[in-house]
């Protein structure tokens, strides 16, 4: 008898006030739209508020988890958290929105040692706000890009067209090695891109 | 010297001098509740249960250390942070301060009224009712800049230490404040050494240009305070440390406490003759998901690496998941009780309690 596919791992992540959020529930919308059935865990305190309630209309399942420590807070918790979703019946989605300051690299890297599931991995960045972040968090930032398979510039819309050029560079200066690309996530993604991601 | 206790034996390791064996200390904290088989939530606000639970542990498995507290938390939550109680642990789930001039509305706790720091405290003094000097009584504690981005949110703190490093400076005097008030109630209550977790100071987070601005400075306060008591303090930062070894070992602090990962060997090379260090078996891969053996074969590894020459404490690199496996604690602790000190202080292992594991 064949086997159901286990769900498909979304990871969306970056700093507050990157659209995170936003961009995870328009996903999710979009899978519900579709009848898919999705999940979300969540390793966030701040950002959009997000509660029970919020995602119980959306007809999420929702699991928080929090840890003690900013560093290590997403291991052994996290991997169970996830390990217990990847069971859940007819689930076609996990959606994973890890901290703003998760060490992004480390973290994908014990899911995958000991879930061996794939990740998609989307970073999003504050595009108004990018050489302000990058001179602030460039530490941690640079372990987040170097764990996402696509960096998306989000905010685009509030941006003119010389700092959306001036911010692809920085990006293209900070040596980013995956895709880039730019958005607006409160009016959803390309509808290629979200294709791709939901595939 | 045979026969020491733990304390003793710890003492020993920290002065650089000879231990009868290497020391342990698995940075276990809320796994020790599940022996008597409480969750954290539980034993928060009842110290005689919460010592009771950790005496338990450290009796069991025979650790070198007997860890109070739970959290790094405490400080912030007692200055307005919004904490909630998970199973097993406690987390700051909204900042207090939602504007820069919150600042001014800040003050430095009370321990003995405010928040679980009364709580704590009196855990410590169950703990040593029932111990006394046997093993080093060891409460967790915040440090400053972890703190201020508990009470500001991590991401807004590091902006401001670009836009405003001198209202950061404001921040971080109130949180050295809180600290030093905290750390003061603890050494009264019996603490031998106290350890100040410090994630966010990480190479990961904070350049070590950044550490030597808004770290060093004060957390040198608290340990030059705690050192003035006769109370060892223990740096510790999980993550990569590597850049700033130098710095950490030139604080005030008498022990490193490392993560997973950082090369220990380069650790002893660098900073090794001058303070202990302590750790670093990956709390995740090896003590949650590892087996006795593979636990077993790891400690002796980094017990070569990092023990010959005393200053060593072996150790957890972060804090225990509470699924820990028992097996997986005991490896560790017989890890240390098989590496014995030769007078010259290298070390020879005494037996291979496991085998080694087939990959």
């Amino acid at each position: 008898m064949k086997t159901a596919a286990p769900p498909k791992v979304v990871a969306v992540y970056g700093f507050l006030g990157s659209g995170k959020t936003t961009l995870m529930l328009n996903l999710a919308r979009k899978a519900a739209a579709a009848n898919r059935k999705s999940a979300v865990l969540i390793n966030e305190a701040g950002d959009v508020p997000v509660d029970g309630k919020l995602f119980t209309v959306n007809g999420l399942a929702v699991r928080e988890i929090f840890g003690g420590c900013i560093c290590c807070s997403l291991g052994g918790d996290f991997i169970e958290t996830l390990k217990a979703m990847l069971g859940i019946p007819k689930l076609d989605y996990i959606f994973v929105e890890p901290s703003g300051m998760a060490d992004a690299r480390q973290l994908f890297h014990s899911i995958q040692k000991h879930l061996k599931v794939p990740i998609s991995r989307i970073m999003l960045l504050d595009g108004p706000r990018l050489p302000l972040l990058l001179k602030a968090a460039s530490g941690i930032l640079t372990r987040q890009f170097e764990a996402a398979e696509i960096v998306l510039l989000n905010k685009v819309d509030a941006m003119t067209r010389d700092r959306l050029a001036e911010a692809q560079e920085l990006l293209v200066s900070f040596g980013i090695r995956g895709r880039v690309g730019h958005i607006s996530a409160k009016n959803g993604l390309p509808k290629g891109l979200e294709e791709e991601i939901l595939a | 010297m045979s026969g020491m206790n733990s304390l003793e034996r710890v003492v020993a390791a920290i002065k650089l001098e000879k231990p009868d064996r290497v020391p342990v200390t698995p940075l276990s904290i809320s796994r020790s509740l599940r022996v008597l088989g409480y969750n954290t939530a539980e034993c928060l606000y009842d110290p005689e249960k919460m010592a009771k639970a950790k005496v338990a542990a450290s009796t069991k498995f025979d650790d070198d250390s007997c860890v109070a507290g739970t959290d790094l938390f405490v400080e912030s939550e007692c200055m307005g942070s919004k904490v909630t109680v998970y199973e097993h642990t406690p987390v700051v789930t909204d900042y207090f301060m939602k504007e820069k001039s919150d600042i001014n509305k800040l003050r430095v706790p009370d321990p003995k009224t405010d928040g679980r720091m009364p709580f704590v405290c009196k855990e410590i003094e169950w703990i040593k009712k029932m111990i006394g000097d046997t093993r080093v009584v060891v409460p967790v504690t915040g440090g400053p800049v972890t703190q201020a981005s508990q009470l500001f949110g991590p991401e807004q703190l590091l902006i401001e230490m670009v836009l405003d490093p001198e209202w950061v400076h404001k921040l971080l005097r109130v949180c050295t404040d809180a600290s030093l008030a905290y750390w003061d109630a603890l050494i009264k209550a019996g603490a031998h050494a106290i350890v100040l977790l410090e994630p966010f100071s990480c190479n990961t987070i904070l350049s070590p240009q950044q550490y030597a601005e808004f770290t060093a400075p004060y957390c040198k306060e608290i340990f030059d305070f705690s050192w003035s008591k006769g109370v060892v303090g223990v740096n510790h930062i999980c993550a990569d440390t590597s850049l700033i070894w130098d710095q950490m070992s030139s604080i005030g602090a008498l022990c490193l406490q490392l993560d997973h990962v950082v090369d220990l060997s380069e650790t002893k090379k660098q900073v090794g003759k001058r303070i202990c260090i302590s750790g670093n078996v990956h709390p995740i891969d090896y003590m949650l998901y590892g087996t006795p053996e593979s636990v077993y074969w790891k400690c002796r590894e980094t017990i070569e690496k990092a023990a010959p020459g005393s200053g060593f404490i072996l150790g957890s690199g972060c804090d225990l998941n509470p699924n820990t496996p028992e097996e997986n604690i005991f490896a560790m602790i017989q890890a240390g009780k098989d590496a014995t000190y030769n007078d010259d202080l290298s070390i020879t292992f005494v037996k291979d309690s496991f085998p080694k594991p087939v990959n």
